[in-house]
């Protein structure tokens, strides 16, 4: 995957930057549950050089980005530099601290997680989870990201979405990820017109035979953000269509109570369910 | 934060610092700003704030909100530190326990790391919601004035120690005595088990922690319970939480035995 060598289009952008792109493409090429990378391999993913990789990674060691894996010499580990970069972010979206009290309790109910979740690109990605059930196998996790075609989740944010963000969002789908658009387009239009009338997206263990998942968009975006939430179940716990009957009227009701405490009108005239 | 004095360095990429500064504009308190913001925050000029924001937004780690003309942070920024989260399996473990004692304690629940001369917030749990400090993921706090970063000075290698306690004495030029709350937090932590801080760092909060037996950057992750004064009510916060602290520790200890 030599990414650097096809991005003519960004590379001949006068006001591209390219040294910061490639420098957040070194942190980007780690991935959860690695234990840390080599040079040659954060070269072998980004495409980008190794000399200029070197000069890089001890750029990004210097900003608390990167550590040097103390375990094993030419090692490299992500930094804590990059957890409080993202704290204002997290600490800014008042929303996580009012919702979190009746995320627990629902979650306590359902015995399963509840989380709240935005979009990350064509991901979607956990902003607070609350969660009654340490046993669930997806391990919702603040900062994890999920796809966003067979997840309850990306469902119910393509149903909430802006129409022109939702066909772009979906449109960077076909390009980048072309055999899941495929196989799951099908699905996420099924959703789209049944979230008409249940007000809900459903993930009957689609994205993981372990995981069952039920999801709601709030009625329309909080600083350009579209908040989903989420609830999250094994699937030991039932039958799909039995906990379908009873888990999302109690998610839809703990959204429309949230945006009725933000002081939002009821929406009389879009969603029977709402 | 000066970055004048790695400029000189040719093995140091100044535009990719210059990005990261871009980044670390943002407050929690000030999540969106404008180009003249960064500007004025950043020394850089207008042309090449406008190149890096540009560059920072087709990357995610920037958001455009066109009606307010202004940028916040991307949500990518999330995403990009979660491996590093991800590696640390005490934080999943650990929680039931954690969420026990923040019920129990009425409190706010923590685990930390250091980073450079800070304490950071890689867990939390919490029972209560406080307006003058938001303890959340990534949060950051000073060493010498909290609990947590007592507990961590108490807890780390000799070296580890000292190379801290040095690069707080030159980052502080004297306005704190490294050497005297060092001194104190010691001789408590023998005598107790763990380290006190009743209000140094926000008044209205008082904290206690303890270093667990796990090590990252050279030294332990530490346990932390933060009560409001108001829910402690006048009683000492040793009385009415170290006990419970330290048996959340010793339950983190038993379940790192047994995985």
């Amino acid at each position: 995957m030599n990414r650097w060598k096809h991005l003519s289009l960004e590379a001949a952008d006068p006001q591209f930057a390219s040294t910061v792109a490639q420098g957040i493409d070194v942190l980007a090429a780690f991935r959860p549950g690695e234990s840390g990378l080599r040079n040659r391999d954060i070269s072998d993913r980004t495409g980008i050089p190794r000399p200029t990789v070197t000069r890089l990674a001890g750029t990004l060691i210097r900003l608390g980005y990167l550590r040097r894996d103390p375990s094993e010499k030419g090692r490299y580990l992500l930094g804590f530099g990059l957890l409080t970069l993202g704290y204002p972010l997290l600490a800014s979206m008042q929303l996580r601290q009012m919702a979190r009290p009746l995320m627990m309790q629902l979650a306590r109910e359902i015995e399963g997680a509840v989380s709240l979740v935005i979009r990350d690109g064509i991901d979607m990605l956990y902003v607070e989870t609350a969660r009654a059930n340490e046993a669930l196998p997806t391990h919702p996790d603040i900062g994890s990201k999920l796809p966003m075609l067979s997840t309850a989740a990306g469902r119910a944010w393509l149903c909430g979405a802006p129409a022109r963000e939702r066909q772009d969002v979906l449109n960077s789908l076909r390009v980048k990820l072309s055999a899941h658009y495929e196989n799951s387009i099908k699905a996420v239009e099924r959703a789209l017109k049944d979230f008409e009338h249940l007000g809900y997206c459903g993930n009957n263990a689609e994205w993981r035979a372990d995981t069952y998942g039920f999801a709601v968009p709030m009625r329309r975006p909080i600083n350009s953000q579209l908040f989903v939430f989420n609830c999250g179940l094994p699937s030991g716990s039932g039958r799909f269509e039995e906990l379908a009957r009873t888990v999302p009227p109690k998610l839809i009701s703990l959204v429309r109570g949230i945006e009725r405490t933000l002081g939002w009108e009821p929406d009389q005239n879009r969603r029977p369910h709402a | 934060m000066t970055k004048t004095g790695k400029t000189a360095d040719p093995a140091f990429a100044t535009t990719l610092a210059n990005g990261f500064a871009v980044l670390e504009c943002f407050r929690a308190g000030e999540p969106v700003l404008s180009n003249k913001d960064l500007v004025a925050r950043t020394g850089l000029s207008k042309a090449t704030i406008s190149r890096l924001t540009y560059t920072l937004s087709l990357k995610g780690l920037l958001s455009y909100d066109p009606s307010l003309r202004r940028y916040r942070l991307g949500s990518r920024i999330l995403s990009l530190g979660y491996p590093l989260l991800a590696g640390i399996p005490i934080r999943q473990q650990a929680r039931p326990i954690m969420r026990r004692l923040a019920i129990a304690t009425g409190g706010t629940v923590s685990l930390g790391v250091r980073h450079d001369t800070r304490m950071v917030y890689i867990e939390t749990n919490r029972s209560h919601e406080l307006v003058s400090f938001r303890p959340d993921l990534g949060a950051s706090l000073p060493i010498l004035a909290t609990a947590m970063g007592r507990a961590w000075l108490c807890g780390a290698s000799f070296a580890a120690r000292s190379a801290t306690l040095d690069a707080l004495r030159a980052e502080q030029a004297g306005s704190q005595d490294p050497d005297g709350i060092i001194r104190d937090a010691l001789d408590q932590y023998e005598r107790l088990g763990y380290c006190v801080s009743e209000g140094a760092w926000f008044a209205d909060v008082h904290a206690v922690a303890v270093p667990l037996h796990i090590e990252i950057n050279g030294g332990p992750v530490v346990l932390n319970c933060g009560v409001t004064v108001n829910h402690l009510a006048g009683k000492p916060i040793a009385d009415a939480v170290g006990a419970a602290l330290l048996r959340a520790a010793a339950d983190i200890k038993r379940l790192e035995a047994a995985a």
